[in-house]
């Protein structure tokens, strides 16, 4: 299409630069309210428009030149198109406009430039249906994709369905048109418009018309199944009706155990969980002090009152205790931890938190959930350190290491803990001493 | 959507449907990586998050249950097996209020006024409402308030809420999935045939 250019470059770099830098003239020039007259319009810029057809300049007012008219014209029908369905026929009239025109020009020894102008007019119109036939396909997929899966009401879905196999059966029905024979019927013998229709639209017709006969299948299939689903749903329910008012199903009659529940895929639940919450700081993390705690709750024995029994290591349960349960997956992490500092040497005594980081568990369960566990397995107020068990000259004791929030706010903040075994023969470890970060977990 | 809001439904047992909790379905239901999360979050704990009815609801199930938890999760079915009767009485009134007998699922609108209007208008839904009345303590009382006690009475088995409360406008929730699924279970097994013919006549018709 080289033969065409009659202009320099210069010539049309300039009126782009013109355009560029007075497009807010030829907004206001555009808007139907606005009417820029207050302008100098000396300016060299203001004549490349002029002269080129871009504006015209009156006595009192800047107006859009016809031909600029056109343009703007013709992008606003571009971006209509990109927002509508495709009018096939409409297209199909463009294209054969297009082809007549540029036949009639080759057949001119004096009109080469005419028939390339109208050849590339065909192009963009196979491309631009190419890429509406395209832009039609991506919205049907999106409605199948997203409208029908973000609707939980299969009533809804079925009309959502319905109006989509509606759709798709007049899209079909539109590119019929642009089969193969008509095409041919388009161009004829005029080769050079059948490559251009061949290279930019034959694909894009069977490829769409392959994809929306999918989709066709698939929402029939569907709308078949969601049919079924409620017809039988309906059937169901007065099935049962009818057979509650005849007395041939009495409810109360049937007992179903938790293992049939759960084959026929109707179990869930079944977690205890306690109302207690405790006043300890836990920001998001409250749901698994809550979860912990009421576990335990449900667990807790029977045997109320009774202390927990802690010697040499081993975490002893009273008899009666242990013929109920065994303890829970969650508290055998606790009775690991007071067992790892069932010892005299306070240097090998863990903090919770040290325990926490050492012992693998920061993967399995939330620092603050462990603390509160701790807390709640040893009995703790979540407020004062406090002795666990006496024996002999020992005892057990628990060690919360805790502050204030802020000094306005009342919310006791446990940061850490230490279970610690002491004896009643020597003084109890110093502030500093427990709270020393353990040499072996540094 | 916050993790732990989603824990929290779960370990209250609750069915999270795209009804009632909209923001944490589709949290879960949108990516494998959500949901797997979850689970991991559940695990340590013995607990497992499951999708039920075809979907429709999540809820967590505890995967290592105590013999009181069995106990529950027993009890928490018993609750509404043993409630089928009424249950079925109320879905069965309502779908009579609809043109075609359908029956409820779960996303359906239920607007009170319409109904009302409905009663007045249709003689066997309003038989079937004034039959109801017993089950939903508004016995002899008008449409209004028998539809009214109707529409409570199903919010309190948590087949439907109260989508918004200027215009009394209900919607129903996951729940009538996993009740449509007992139904289902009932009716396979506790019939011995299904007799699809019999119950086509018998919709509509004032049993």
């Amino acid at each position: 299409m080289s033969e065409g250019i009659k202009l320099t470059e210069d010539k049309i770099k300039t009126l782009g630069r013109a355009i560029t830098d007075k497009a807010d003239v030829l907004f206001e020039a555009y808007s139907p309210e606005s009417c820029y007259g207050a302008v100098n319009t000396s300016s060299k810029q203001y004549k490349v428009l002029r002269d080129s057809g871009v504006i015209s300049i009156n006595a009192n007012s800047i107006t859009l030149g016809s031909s600029f008219r056109d343009i703007l014209r013709t992008v606003d029908q571009k971006s209509y198109r990109t927002h509508t369905m495709p009018d096939v026929e409409d297209w199909k009239q463009n294209i054969h406009h297009s082809i007549q025109m540029a036949q009639a020009a080759s057949d001119s020894f004096d009109e080469t430039h005419d028939e390339m102008m109208h050849l590339a007019n065909i192009r963009d119109e196979a491309n631009m249906l190419s890429e509406a036939l395209g832009r039609e396909m991506a919205n049907i997929e999106y409605i199948i994709n997203s409208d029908l899966n973000n609707t939980p009401n299969i009533k809804a879905k079925r009309i959502i369905l319905e109006s989509l196999n509606k759709k798709i059966k007049s899209q079909i029905q539109k590119t019929a048109i642009l089969g193969r024979e008509e095409l041919y019927k388009l161009h004829g013998d005029y080769t050079k418009a059948a490559v251009i229709l061949d290279e930019y639209l034959s694909d894009s017709i069977v490829r769409f018309n392959h994809e929306m006969g999918v989709h066709l299948d698939k929402t029939i299939l569907l709308i078949d199944k969601l049919k079924k689903d409620q017809n039988r749903q309906n059937k169901i329910l007065w099935q049962l009706h009818k057979a509650l008012r005849n007395e041939q199903f009495i409810p109360k009659q049937m007992g179903l155990e938790l293992r049939d529940i759960e084959s026929i895929g109707l179990a869930f639940g079944g977690i205890d969980v306690s109302d207690n919450f405790y006043n300890i700081e836990l920001s998001d993390d409250s749901y698994l002090l809550a979860t912990i705690i009421g576990k335990l709750a449900s667990s807790k024995p029977s045997t109320k009152g009774k202390e927990i029994k802690i010697y040499e290591g081993e975490y002893v349960e009273s008899a009666d205790r242990i013929e109920q349960q065994k303890p829970s997956p969650e508290k055998l992490w606790v009775l690991k931890y007071l067992s790892n500092n069932n010892t005299d040497d306070l240097n090998k005594c863990y903090s919770v938190r040290e325990y926490w980081q050492t012992a693998g568990l920061s993967h399995v369960v939330e620092y603050k959930a462990f603390l509160a566990l701790v807390l709640k397995v040893c009995g703790s107020n979540f407020k004062n350190d406090h002795v666990i068990k006496k024996k002999d000259t020992c005892y057990w004791k628990l060690y919360l290491k805790k502050r204030w929030l802020s000094d306005t706010c009342d919310t006791l903040y446990i940061t850490d803990a230490k279970y610690v075994r002491c004896h009643t023969t020597s003084t109890e470890p110093s502030e500093r001493e427990l709270w020393t970060p353990n040499s072996l977990s540094a | 959507m916050k993790e732990h809001e989603i824990l929290r439904m779960i370990m209250q047992n609750k069915l999270i449907c795209p009804v009632s909790e909209p923001e944490a379905y589709k949290w879960l239901k949108d990516s494998e990586d959500n949901f797997n999360r979850i689970s991991n979050h559940l695990e340590p704990f013995g607990i497992k998050l499951v999708s039920m009815c075809d979907g429709d609801v999540y809820a967590g199930l505890n995967a290592v249950p105590s013999e009181s938890d069995k106990k529950a999760i027993s009890k928490q079915f018993h609750d509404i097996y043993n409630n089928i009767g009424p249950i079925i009485e109320m879905l069965t009134c309502l779908a009579s209020a609809d043109e075609n007998n359908n029956a409820l699922v779960m996303g359906d609108k239920l607007k009170q006024a319409e109904l009302v209007l409905a009663a007045n208008d249709n003689k066997h839904f309003e038989s079937m409402l004034n039959q109801v009345s017993e089950i939903t303590g508004a016995t002899k009382k008008p449409n209004d308030q028998q539809v009214e006690a109707l529409l409570e009475r199903l919010r309190k088995h948590d087949i439907v809420i109260l989508s918004n409360s200027a215009q009394k406008i209900y919607r129903v929730t996951g729940m009538i999935s996993y009740i449509s699924q007992i139904f289902e279970y009932i009716t396979e097994n506790l019939f011995d045939d299904f007799d699809e013919e019999a119950i086509e006549l018998q919709q509509g018709l004032g049993l």
